[in-house]
């Protein structure tokens, strides 16, 4: 044995060492790091994580690392949670069989008894439907054709001009929202056309097409409309209207091409639509007021909701998304030790995430008494770990 | 069965000592280079931090407060460049000489296959004493990464003051850097890397012997196999990128791991068929 000295020990040196490796790694398994309820019922927090510094977090003391992937990343089934992207997580552990293959497709919407998936084919033509009917798991599959808008033709530099940006069920009928960015057929630049297309849900037959909106196409070079689609926050449940954020812009002209000037606003309007009257409005003056405050809106439960999110001190407005008016007493929040946080509402509660005392800190209200439902804040359960002092932990709902 | 065992850990035992100097060249390499570079770069940072201290007259205590510290991740993150060239000689020595190993005995003084493949035991033993030993040269490089990584932690305590430090656990220091990469921390993640990593040395492996037995036609037969595997592994791994796939992400790590299962096992049958009887000096 002597004669293999060299070998053996080389073997069990580095055996030793690997050893020794994987035990310091099993005994790190968890993050030095525990969310820690300070007040209140940690069970409105299910389904709701803070990520950072490495630690996936939970308000029922659940403790786990992210990251350190590389080769087995894409290997996971949940995406990103970010964004309530995590609804078709929870779409796709509830219904595998009819997500497979489409879990990327467009748009999604969901009730008690059914699921409704909606995609645009290769040639953005036809709108594949797709319904799950969730008591009995069947599936049927509609094919909506589409035609391109009066007075418009395709776009020469946009393939992937249109997108089915949201699905409802509304009395039987299926209403298909389609986002189509199109060149006019007379002079002038990007038209953006949102049409919401209506198919009854159990003939599959189209009732009819309703033109929600159309930007005037502009000919003056530096001038451009953006249309943002302000949709309920959760994104598959069922809303009875949808607003459109447009915004007319005038950009910098390049005069000064050292210090271009960031764009000009000119013209800021809200228009809102009702899936089962096929009504629009423009949100009144007042609610315009206070969202020129330098407010953002969100939907959500046929509110419409105006704040900013990331300032230390932020103040939610409720608003009737039809008359502009305050539907409610404004709530301010809390103040933070930094401007980044993040604001969500779910469930008839605020969700806010934010630092108080230096602290990564969330405050959980229900929206009707403004109660602080919970209040959880993270601690450091490891003294030699780094410190959460002024760290931001990201809230994401990873679904129930 | 003892026979053999001992057969094996000769020839074994032979391949280690045949590859001595240049894994303990590369042990010195890299040692060289992750801690000689991290001390100068720790020098550099406090000597600038020193004048930076003298300008303004602060303590060490206030400019931490400030400054937040001098962690080892900083230190280690302007090292990342000469670590990875340091890392990637290693890699590229092993790899080569996963052909080197065969291709010594063929080409190297007096004709060493044709006594190697005379001697009277299984000739397949040939095949796992390479293997044992390529993958004695991974471990041990992999260990002493992990010795290499400790001694760093080790001269970050030596050289900056207290005051200055940001602690870390050892297994968080590993985390955080670039070279968890080949010193996983997660369990998955070691059984994929060095899964791949095993398989493509079993492919190099069954090429070098197909062209030892069918010399060019061989070695096109080799490579083609060692392609289809590597193809297909990528396509299975892009195809969890892709979340439009009709399969689900865990369902492709199954395959991933299947195709791995399938290719090791194909690439030791046709290693063993060939010994056996193709393989000629």
């Amino acid at each position: 044995m002597k004669k293999y000295g060299y070998s053996i020990g080389l073997a069990a040196l580095s055996a030793l060492v690997l050893i020794g490796y994987v035990a310091a790694a099993s005994a790190d398994r968890k993050p030095p790091y525990r969310l820690t309820t300070e007040e209140g019922d940690a069970a409105v927090m299910n389904g709701f994580v803070l990520d950072g510094l490495g630690s996936r977090l939970t308000a029922d003391g659940g403790r786990e690392r992210t990251g350190s992937r590389f080769l087995s990343a894409p290997f996971h089934d949940l995406m990103e949670p970010d964004h309530y992207y995590s609804e078709r997580n929870e779409l796709i552990l509830a219904h595998r069989s009819f997500m497979r293959g489409h879990r990327m497709d467009d748009s999604y919407y969901r009730d008690d008894a059914t699921v409704i998936g909606a995609d645009l084919d290769d040639e953005r033509s036809t709108i594949d439907v797709r319904l799950l009917d969730r008591a009995s798991g069947g599936v049927r599959e509609l094919e909506v054709p589409i035609e391109l808008p009066a007075g418009t033709k395709q776009s020469d530099f946009h393939s992937y001009n249109r997108s089915i940006v949201d699905v409802q069920l509304e009395n039987g009928r299926i209403h298909l929202l389609v986002r189509g960015d199109y060149s006019p057929l007379t002079e002038g630049q990007r038209l953006w056309v949102y049409e919401d297309h209506i198919v009854d849900s159990a003939s599959g037959e189209r009732v009819g097409t309703v033109e929600v909106f159309r930007n005037a196409p502009e000919t003056e070079l530096p001038r451009e409309t953006t249309v943002e689609l302000i949709e309920e926050v959760r994104q598959m449940d069922a809303s009875g209207i949808v607003m459109l954020n447009v915004k007319r812009l005038k950009h910098d002209d390049g005069t000064n091409q050292e210090q271009p000037s960031p764009p000009l606003l000119q013209e800021w309007r809200l228009v809102g639509y009702d899936y089962a009257s096929g009504e629009t409005w423009e949100l009144p003056k007042a609610g315009m007021d206070r969202l020129k405050q330098g407010l953002e809106p969100r939907l959500h439960g046929g509110i419409l909701y105006a704040f900013k999110e990331h300032i230390e001190k932020p103040v939610i407005h409720f608003l009737d998304p039809r008359s502009g008016e305050a539907a409610a007493e404004p709530l301010p929040l809390e103040e933070s030790d930094i401007p980044q946080r993040s604001v969500r509402l779910q469930d008839g509660r605020i969700y806010d995430n934010f630092l108080a005392g230096k602290k990564p800190t969330v405050v959980v209200y229900d929206e009707a008494s403004r109660r602080v439902l919970y209040r959880g804040s993270v601690e450091q359960a490891d003294p030699r770990a780094e410190p959460v002092d002024y760290k931001y932990f990201s809230l994401n709902f990873y679904g129930k | 069965m003892k026979t053999n065992l001992i057969a094996l850990l000769k020839l074994a035992d032979l391949e280690i000592r045949r590859f001595r100097g240049i894994l303990l060249g590369l042990m010195a390499l890299v040692a060289l280079i992750q801690l000689g570079g991290l001390s100068m770069v720790t020098r550099t940072r406090l000597s600038q931090i020193e004048s930076q201290i003298e300008r303004s007259g602060m303590t060490l205590a206030e400019f931490k407060l400030q400054n937040s510290g001098l962690s080892l991740l900083e230190l280690l993150g302007e090292l990342d460049g000469v670590t990875g060239v340091a890392i990637a000689c290693c890699i590229v020595v092993v790899a080569a000489y996963t052909l080197i190993i065969w291709y010594r005995d063929w080409f190297g003084r007096a004709s060493f296959a044709y006594r190697l493949l005379m001697l009277p035991h299984p000739r397949f033993l040939l095949y796992l004493s390479k293997l044992a030993a390529i993958l004695t040269f991974v471990f041990s490089l992999f260990a002493w990464q992990i010795v290499i990584v400790a001694g760093q932690m080790l001269l970050y305590h030596v050289q900056i003051p207290h005051q200055l430090r940001i602690e870390r656990t050892f297994i968080d220091t590993i985390r955080s850097t670039d070279l968890v990469i080949f010193i996983p921390v997660r369990l998955t993640e070691f059984l994929l890397v060095y899964g791949l990593g095993l398989v493509i040395v079993l492919l190099l492996f069954t090429t070098a012997l197909l062209e030892r037995s069918y010399r060019l036609k061989g070695l096109l037969g080799g490579l083609a196999l060692s392609a289809a595997a590597f193809v297909l592994l990528v396509w299975l791994w892009a195809g969890a990128e892709d979340r439009g796939s009709f399969l689900y992400p865990t369902e492709l790590l199954a395959l991933f791991i299947g195709v791995l299962l399938v290719s090791a096992a194909a690439a030791l049958w046709l290693g063993w068929r060939l010994l056996r009887g193709k393989v000629s000096v």
